[in-house]
Formats: structure tokens, C-alpha cells, sequence
């Protein structure tokens, strides 16, 4: 404890208040005489008015789900594939534009556009999706772009249901409440996709994108099955 | 020997297989996710705001400058700019209060500075044995005496000082090694 051989046994009873009343005031006394009690007190008199910081149900405190680190890993990953174009493009477009004039700027903004992990550099908003019944682990991230024919979107999905080349279908859902198709896509090995599509749909007509599995066998024509939804997020 | 926060943040454009990020991710999105869930109140924000951080680390990891920040104190002021602006899409969002005005930015550093500290000293109290912790959750929020304690417990007074004698003093351990100070 402190070293302290008659007081030491009740400092941590002391400093957390919690000694009988004759301790306390036998333990205050002691204080002005021992500097090894009294210097182990100072070392530890803040602790409580840190715990004062938080409440029981704090402890422990929220952890990210374990997803999260391969989410992250994935992004990472992806970006380092793509591009050093990416990179150099950025940091020398001034220039290009500069020396190459009119077509090198519109071939550099399609570039910009069809780059893969370039979205969310241009992206005008995103929309986390999150799945729901039987594909409640399903998670989905969206990157929407602003092109002629409407709205790209680069999809990045995990935990689809089924097996591996089910078919899926990405909807854009309008304010007027028509769905409006982005494409469908396959998913990949262990539930895993990332698509490129696009919908015909513009900025501000559509507020939520959602994604459904194509049944097999189903008439043409139908949804599907909703598998994971999310609202844009500009 | 395990490297440095700087060391990794030196080798993140050149890996190419993402262990150096993963190591950083391991070290800090723990109480990065902490910070954020505190400061937001919203775990699905909070997740949002852990990834743009890494990105935004991975990104501009040539920019760092050891000699200006610890890695760590980087980290926190990334998280912070992307938890205010957080906080101004969801203050945006149509259907929700809006705040009668912007929060100044000295109080709402004030603010997440306090919601750094509340995370730090939930995690040094989780990383306590549970004999300890639970000797100061029955004294410090149970408003127990030591006597009451050993009771309940059914253990002899002189092991309820002991415990509570360690437990604070483990605790102010793994504060200090926090560099949580007070």
C-alpha cells in the first residue's frame, strides 16, 4: 500500500470516501504527519471526481463492430489498387489543363468519373446501407456521382444473401415514390460485391436507394425481394 | 519490438498490403469509435466518422509531421472536424430541431473534450479486474462503506480496503498511462 505500516490499509477506503466516520477522521489526522500516506493520497484524490465523469452503464465503453476494421481494410485496399493516376491526377490537374487545353479536360473529367475509388472525391452524396429480416448482417456503402445519363453509383457491398452470382438489383426511390433501376449486379465470393451503375435519376429527385435480390424465376417485371435500403446523405 | 505510431504512419503510402494501417486501426478505433458514440450519440455515425478517419489518415499520411503531433493527437483532431460536421448534417436534416443557433467552437472543443475524458475513464475502468471495479461501482455510485462492501461480499473488511486501495490505484495507473491527467 502507501508503506505506511498503521495507515496504509485504509487509504483507498479514504480517498473513495467509503471508511466508518472514526476512520475517516482517525485517516485525516494521520495525513498531516505521514508524507508517505500523504503523498500516496494526492497521487490518487483525482480518481474520483473522474469517476464523477461518467455513470455505471458507461463501463465498458462502446466498441466498433468487428466489421468495421475489414470495411476499412477493404476501402483501403481498394484505394491503393486504383490509382497512383488517381493521385497524380489530383495534385496535377492544374497543370494538365493548362498544357492540354479543351479535350484533355473533358477526358480527364471522364476520368475522374470512371476511376474506380475515386468516389468519394466527386461523390455529391453517399448512403449507408443497412440490411433488414433475413439479411440483417447485410451492409452496403453507396457513392453517388453526377453524370449526363443521371447518377453513377459505386457500390460496395458484404454479407449478401445467397450464394455466390445471385442476381441484384439497385433501385433509386424518387420523392414521387417511383423506383427507378440502377442496374443489376452479381454478388461475389463470401457475399461480397462492387458494382458501377447507373440510374436515371438527377440530384434532389430521389432521396433513398435500395437493393433487392432478383428471385430466380420471378416474372419480369418484379422487384425482388428488399434486401438492404438507405437514405442519401448530401 | 512494435513500431511506433509514427513509424506506421511513415510506412502507410508504401503499404501495400494494409498490415500498417490495420495495426493503427487496432491501436485507435477503439476509443476513436468511443469518442465519436459519446460525442454523436449515434453508433452508426459514430462508425461512419472511424472510417473517415483511417481514410483521411491513409490519404494524407505524407502530410504528418511527428514533430508537431503525436499520431494519436492527429487522429483526435481529424475525428473531431468530422464529428462537427456530423453534427451540422444531422442539425440540417429536414424533420429534425434545428439549434436556435451555431454552437461557439471554444464550447464545443469544450464539449468533446469531455466526451474524450468520459471515454478514457470508462476504458481504464473496464481494463480493472472485476473484484476491483466492482469494490469502487459499490463505493463510489453504490454509496457503500468498506464494512457494507465486505458484507455483501462476504470477504473479510481488511480484503475490501485492500481491493479498494488497488483497484484506485491500477486505475490511476492506466489513467496516467491514458495521459489522463487530474
Amino acid at each position: 500500500m502507501s508503506g505506511c505500516r498503521t495507515h496504509g490499509a485504509l487509504l483507498g477506503g479514504y480517498v473513495l470516501g467509503a471508511l466508518e466516520p472514526a476512520e475517516m477522521e482517525a485517516m485525516r489526522r494521520h495525513l498531516d504527519t505521514c508524507a508517505q500516506c500523504a503523498r500516496e493520497e494526492r497521487k490518487l484524490s483525482g480518481v474520483p471526481s473522474l469517476l464523477d465523469r461518467i455513470e455505471p452503464g458507461d463501463v465498458p465503453p462502446p466498441e466498433p463492430p468487428p466489421e468495421l476494421e475489414e470495411i476499412v481494410l477493404d476501402r483501403f485496399i481498394r484505394d491503393r489498387e486504383a490509382p497512383p493516376q488517381r493521385r497524380a491526377l489530383g495534385r496535377r490537374r492544374a497543370p494538365v489543363l493548362a498544357a492540354a487545353a479543351g479535350i484533355a479536360a473533358a477526358l480527364l473529367v471522364a476520368l475522374v468519373v470512371l476511376l474506380t475509388g475515386q468516389e468519394e472525391d466527386t461523390a455529391y452524396a453517399s448512403a449507408d446501407l443497412r440490411g433488414s429480416g433475413v439479411a440483417a448482417d447485410t451492409r452496403a456503402k453507396a457513392w453517388l456521382t453526377n453524370v449526363d445519363a443521371g447518377t453513377h453509383v459505386s457500390l460496395e457491398a458484404r454479407r449478401l444473401p445467397g450464394a455466390r452470382g445471385d442476381l441484384f438489383e439497385l433501385w433509386c426511390i424518387r420523392t414521387d415514390g417511383r423506383w427507378i433501376s440502377g442496374g443489376t449486379f452479381m454478388a461475389g465470393p463470401n457475399g461480397r460485391a462492387a458494382a458501377e451503375l447507373t440510374a436515371a435519376v438527377a440530384p434532389g429527385d430521389y432521396h433513398k436507394i435500395v437493393v433487392t435480390h432478383v428471385d430466380a424465376g420471378a416474372p419480369a417485371g418484379t422487384r425482388g425481394t428488399r434486401v438492404l435500403d438507405g437514405k442519401l446523405k448530401y | 519490438m512494435a513500431a511506433s505510431d509514427a513509424r506506421l504512419v511513415e510506412r502507410l503510402p508504401h503499404d501495400r498490403s494494409g498490415e500498417e494501417l490495420r495495426e493503427l486501426y487496432r491501436r485507435y478505433s477503439g476509443e476513436l469509435f468511443g469518442f465519436a458514440c459519446n460525442a454523436l450519440s449515434d453508433r452508426e455515425l459514430a462508425e461512419e466518422v472511424v472510417q473517415d478517419v483511417f481514410a483521411r489518415l491513409w490519404r494524407h499520411a505524407d502530410d504528418y509531421d511527428p514533430g508537431k503531433a503525436s499520431v494519436r493527437t492527429w487522429l483526435y483532431a481529424i475525428a473531431r472536424n468530422r464529428i462537427v460536421d456530423a453534427r451540422r448534417r444531422a442539425a440540417a436534416r429536414p424533420g429534425l430541431a434545428q439549434p436556435e443557433a451555431e454552437e461557439p467552437v471554444e464550447e464545443l472543443d469544450r464539449e468533446l473534450e469531455q466526451a474524450v475524458l468520459r471515454w478514457q475513464v470508462a476504458a481504464a475502468l473496464a481494463r480493472l479486474s472485476p473484484d476491483h471495479r466492482e469494490v469502487i461501482r459499490l463505493s463510489h455510485w453504490g454509496g457503500l462503506s468498506l464494512r457494507e462492501i465486505a458484507e455483501r461480499k462476504g470477504i473479510p473488511l481488511g480484503t475490501a480496503k485492500s481491493r479498494a486501495y488497488y483497484a484506485l490505484q491500477s486505475l490511476r495507473l492506466i489513467l496516467d498511462e491514458m495521459e489522463v491527467e487530474r
